[in-house]
This record gives C-alpha cells, structure tokens and sequence, in this order.
C-alpha cells in the first residue's frame, strides 16, 4: 500500500514540474529528493557568482562545454615537434644515475662475498685435500686469479645472464634463480595486491573520520601493522589458521594430493601473502591517509563541495590528486616486499628467491649469494626508477 | 607534549630495559636448567606460566633473561649509526664538493640494498654474535641517519653563526662540535628513536636466521627459531616469542612515533628530495621506506 501511495506522490511531483525539464541534469530524480535540492541549491550559487550554464550540469563538464574558437590555423601547428619530451628528458637523467648505483651494488655483492672468511676450496673440498686438487679447483673457479679481475670477469658474464655454478648443487646459478624469482614475484604480487587494497581502504576512512571511532581505529591498526615482524606474524598466522582451527595450508605452493588449481595456489597464498603484506600496508595506510585529509582539507575539496558533487563524488576527486602519494609509497613498498621474503618463504616453505638465499647462506654457496643479492638489488634499483618514471609522468613538478 | 605524556614516553621506554635488568630477581626459574620431564608444557601449566620449552627450560624465565641480549642488539646499534651517521653527515654537509660526493655515493649504494639482505650479508660473513649482530644492524642503520644529518647540516651551512664563528677563528673541530652538533642533534636524534623498534626487530630476524648469538644464550629469536617445530602440537607455545617481539615492537613504535610526531623530524627526513617530500617524510620512521639513491644530487 505505502508503496503505492509513495508511487502516485511521485507521479504527481513528476507532473507538476514541466519548468524543471530543461534545467534538471536527470528528469528521473523525484523533484525534491535531496540530490535534486543540492543541484537547485548550486544552481543559484553559480547564479549567484555569474557562472550558470546552459547545460546545467556539474562543473567538471562546463569546463567541456564546446566553445566557439576562432580558426587560427598557428594553433594546430606543431609547436612541441622540436621540443623534448620533458618525461623523456627526465627518465634518461635518472636511467643514467642509476648506472652508476647499479655498478656499486654489484661491487658490493662480489666483494662482500669474496671477502668471506674461510676458503671455498676448503670448504668444498675439506681439510685433508691433495694440494694439486685444491690448486686445480681454484683455478676452475677462478679463484687463483687478482681480484678486480674477478670483479670484471664476474660482472660480464652476470651481464649476459651467466652468474655462475652453484657450488652446492652443481647447477646454473640462473637456472635456480629464474624458476625462484618467478615463484616469488607470484607471492609479492598477492602480498602487494593486500597491501593496496587494505591501504587504500584503511587510509580512506582514517582520512574521512580523522577524530571518530574510525580514525583512532584505523591509525592503531596502521601503528600495530607496521609493527609486527614478519617472521612474528608467520608464526602467529600458522599457530591460529593452520593448526588450531585448521582452515589454511601452513606452507608450500600447492597440495601434495590433488592440488594444484588455481583456488590451490590461492589458499596457499593467503597466509604467507598477509604475513609479509602487514608492515607495508600499515605504512601505506598512514601515507594515503595524511595525503588524503590534507587534499580533503584543501581548496580543491570545499570547491568541489561548493559546486555541489557529493559525498562519493568529491572523495573520488581527491582520491586522484592524493595518488601521486600513493604511488610513491606503493612503490617504495614493492620494492620492501622483495627482501621481507626472506623470512616469510623461510617459514612457509615457499620455494622462492627468499628460501633459496637462506638455503645457500647456510651452505655458503657462493655464486648463489651473488646471484640471489644481485637480483633482488637490481630490483631494487629498477622498481625506484619505474615509480620515478610514473611520478613524473603524472605530477610535472618532479620532472624540474 | 605535556609533561605528562612524557613521563609515559620515558616509562614505557624504559620499562623492557628495567626488566631486563631485573631478570635475575624476576625470573622464576634457571634460564638455562632444564628438566626433560617437562618437556613443551603449554602456557598456564603450573609453575611454568608461559610453559616450557623442547628441554624443559621455564619459558618465563629464559624470555626475562633473553631481553638483555635482543634489547642490547637493538637499542645499541642505534646509537652507534646516530653518532657515526651524524658525524659522517655534518662531513658530507660541511667538506667540499669531492667529499659531499664521495660520502653520498658510498651511501647510496647501502641504500640500494634492502636492508634486511645487507645486514644478512654482512652478519653471515662474520661469526655468530651479539658483536656481529650490532656491527651488521649499525652499517644498516647508518645511512638512513647520515641522511637526515647531512639535510640539516646543509640547511645550516650558510648560516651566519656559523660564518662568524670561522671568522673568529674557530678550527673545524669546535667548529662541529660547539657550533654544528648541537643544532643538528634533536633532529636526529629524535630519528634515531624512531629507529629502535626496527632494530630490535632486524636484531630478532637476524638471530632467527642463525645468525646471532650462540645456542645456550636465550635470546628472543633464537628461541622463536627452537620452538618452531614444536609449533603443529604447542602453537600458543610457539607463538609466546613471537608475541614478546611484536609487544616490544608496538611499544617503541608507538612511543618512536609520537615522539617523532612531536619533534622535527619530517622536515629532515625529507633528504633532499622534492616533490615526494610529503610521503616520504611521513613514511620516514621506517626505512623500508627508502629515499631512493639518485635523489642525493641535489
């Protein structure tokens, strides 16, 4: 009945308003909804202040509406063909920076590595070994050789993809290294999803209710995130989801029975995926939320409240210009994700860069320590360089 | 801040060292004597508290005593990359262009790394230790604080304090110490507090992986590490260490952030860079947030 009632009020409005056509942006609204009373409410604002349009819509699209210009044809030519592109410009500057850092990160790794106390030879041929043995092996691997030789040597066969024989397996260090690195990329790739979505959505409500109940709950979550170790979190993670109410796997990447599918790989990746995501998602969360209040706070915001847009509409608004924060952070994160492996593929048996690195610190394998230390480095620089990239194609005061 | 908050602040810093240091007269059992008939007893058993471990030893007991080495591997190198990190920062903020360069660059490429890889790399070529532990955490942790020295030293330079000071005479010495230390030390030393709860986290991890002290010594992630196979039969037995480092860690996060919050900090932390100040200032309290390495040019 009501429903019917409310139906026959609505049919009235709707015939009771032929002026309202032309000027209402949706003739379907009821004629005095409240979405309806804001828009008439801007309207004479932007009445008020000489700014009414013939199209009566929201700002964003007047500023779209066609204006006659006059057929110059100097404007159409093509001003910018001699200008650089500034981005350009920019990324080969940064590209060319990051030579040099790249040169120092694998000077570091090989020297670290050959500065290790104890001899390979030794440690791979034990104590009571023929000299000619040891002499033969040294010269194998090169060993008998100066050292910024080695350093050269080294360095350009990493840059054809050769790092090496594993010591401890006998195998090409890349051939461990590549299926590693794909099985690890797979588990950042969850913990970053976590970590964007849970950031974002702690972020935004900590932003829109900075003193209520969700802003205190969220900056405690954010403080308590960023604090928990990983390795902690692990455990704490297996100690309740996999042994005591028995819901998710405790490691690897798939069931030893039956698994295998991509719900398979999923289960299994919830519980590694969070335990290395919390830190991250914590620090992202404090960052989207103090870049979020302050373009809430700012110009841009009480003018898109002047014109009227609502609630959702302005928070979209402001999400985009707070995303140049969030990029940066996202990266920074992305890159924080790569070397938190280590313990997280340790403690669940993920078969990773992370668990391959520890196996080999633990065997002292060499060549698989540069190699592993090399590439997270190298990802390191390159994940940088890509937000860098990113920023300054986004926001043009980076690029200077 | 009120006086208030920051009796709490000192209070809730200094209450793990306290009980550190009174682990003989809390502790309730030998840290190290154990009993194999009471073997992984689970939290709440009687006499045991918080249980005990694979050899019986009272789990209490051996987590009392274990916050002297973890807190030491924490709160140590901290202070460590403060003093040098300052120092080598006023270098690189007062020296000339050759030095400024040089120190930045060696920097940043300890800045590429990620920092729980380097401080495993460097542990691992050492032996087994607390003194490894704390020289491989303050070679992490050094960087991140000559960093914040150096803006505020460059921040500085001109000034004409400074400028009257060498006219009169001053030799750099006095000059670094009277003159430019004093300035530069709230800031960075307010940086270095934000600091402690990652180090005692790394300090942890690094133990964990085998890396720090040896076996008999009870230490907080050592003994995450032995109760770890007991974790599919005993899991609130296994998740005991995991708790205390997670407890430690809120704590001096909580009080790093507020002091941070209250002092300077996000101005120096923004390191020279430009646009991505905001976020990275706010971000500074943990250095996984890296200020990225070719950002030192400016």
């Amino acid at each position: 009945m009501t429903t019917g009632t409310s139906m026959n009020a609505w049919l009235a409005a709707r015939a009771h308003r032929p002026q309202t056509w032309g000027l209402s942006s949706n003739p379907r609204l009821p004629h005095d909804s409240p979405r309806a009373r804001r828009g008439a409410a801007a309207r004479v604002r932007r009445q008020a202040l000489g700014l009414n349009n013939p199209t009566g819509r929201a700002g964003r699209r007047c500023a779209a509406a066609p204006v006659a210009e006059p057929e110059d044809p100097a404007a159409h030519a093509p001003r910018h063909r001699h200008r650089r592109n500034p981005v350009t410009g920019f990324l080969l500057r940064r590209l060319l920076l990051a030579v040099p850092t790249l040169l120092g990160v694998s000077a570091v790794v090989f020297a670290t590595v050959a500065l290790v106390p104890g001899d390979p030879v030794t440690a791979f041929l034990g104590p009571g070994a023929p000299a000619e043995a040891r002499q033969a092996l040294a010269e194998r691997i090169g060993l008998d050789r100066p050292l910024p030789v080695r350093y050269l040597d080294w360095l350009g066969h990493a840059l054809t993809g050769d790092l090496g024989t594993s010591t401890a397996t006998q195998r090409p260090v890349t051939a461990q290294l590549l299926p590693a690195l794909g099985e690890t990329l797979t588990l950042t790739a969850a913990a970053f999803a976590l970590v964007l979505a849970g950031g974002v959505l702690l972020g935004t409500l900590g932003a829109l209710r900075p003193r209520g109940l969700w802003g205190r709950l969220c900056s405690g979550a954010s403080t308590l995130a960023v604090s928990a170790p990983q390795y902690s979190v692990a455990l704490l993670l297996i100690a309740v989801f996999a042994v005591h109410w028995r819901l998710l796997p405790a490691g690897g990447t798939h069931d030893v029975f039956g698994g295998g599918g991509p719900g398979d790989l999923l289960r299994h990746l919830l519980l590694p995926a969070t335990a290395a995501a919390l830190v991250p998602l914590g620090l992202t969360a404090r960052v989207h939320r103090a870049a979020l209040s302050a373009v809430l706070d700012g110009d841009l915001a009480d003018g898109l409240r002047a014109r009227g847009l609502g609630r959702a509409a302005v928070l979209r608004h402001c999400a985009h210009n707070a995303s140049p924060a969030l990029l940066t952070i996202g990266g920074l994160q992305l890159a924080y994700l790569l070397e938190g492996v280590v313990f997280v593929e340790t403690l669940f048996a993920w078969p990773g860069l992370g668990r391959l690195l520890y196996d080999a610190l633990t065997a002292r394998d060499l060549p698989m320590i540069q190699g592993g230390v090399l590439i997270v480095g190298t990802a390191f620089v390159g994940i940088n360089l890509l937000v860098d990239a990113a920023h300054a194609a986004i926001d043009p005061r980076v690029r200077g | 801040m009120t006086t208030n908050r920051r009796t709490l602040t000192i209070v809730g810093a200094l209450l793990p060292v306290a009980l550190a240091v009174a682990a003989p007269l809390l502790a309730p059992a030998d840290p190290d004597a154990g009993h194999l008939a009471d073997r992984l007893l689970d939290p709440g058993s009687p006499g045991h508290p918080l249980g005990t471990d694979s050899q019986g030893r009272d789990l209490l007991s051996r987590l009392l005593w274990a916050a002297r080495p973890s807190l030491t591997a924490g709160l140590l190198p901290v202070a460590v990359a403060a003093l040098v990190g300052a120092l080598l920062g006023i270098a690189a903020g007062l020296g000339g262009r050759a030095t400024e360069q040089a120190l930045l660059r060696t920097l940043d490429v300890l800045y590429a790394f990620p920092g729980v890889l380097l401080a495993i790399a460097i542990a691992s070529l050492l032996t087994p230790g607390l003194g490894s532990t704390v020289l491989a955490l303050s070679v992490v942790l050094t960087p991140a604080v000559a960093r914040v020295a150096f803006t505020e030293t460059r921040r500085i330079r001109t000034a004409e304090y400074l400028e009257a000071a060498r006219v009169s005479g001053a030799t750099r010495p006095a000059l670094v110490l009277r003159q430019v230390l004093p300035v530069i030390a709230p800031v960075v030393l307010t940086y270095a507090t934000s600091l402690v709860g990652l180090a005692i986290v790394y300090a942890a991890g690094l133990s964990f992986l085998g890396l720090g002290v040896a076996p008999p010594t009870p230490e907080w992630g050592a003994m995450l590490d032995e109760l770890r196979p007991a974790i599919f039969t005993h899991p609130w037995l296994a998740a005991m260490p995991a708790l205390v480092i997670l407890a430690v860690s809120v704590l001096y996060n909580t009080l790093g952030g507020r002091e941070t919050q209250a002092g300077a900090t996000p101005r120096a932390a923004r390191g020279g860079s430009r646009a991505q100040t905001a976020s990275r200032a706010q971000a500074a309290s943990h250095p996984s947030a890296h200020p990225d390495p070719a950002e030192a040019e400016a």
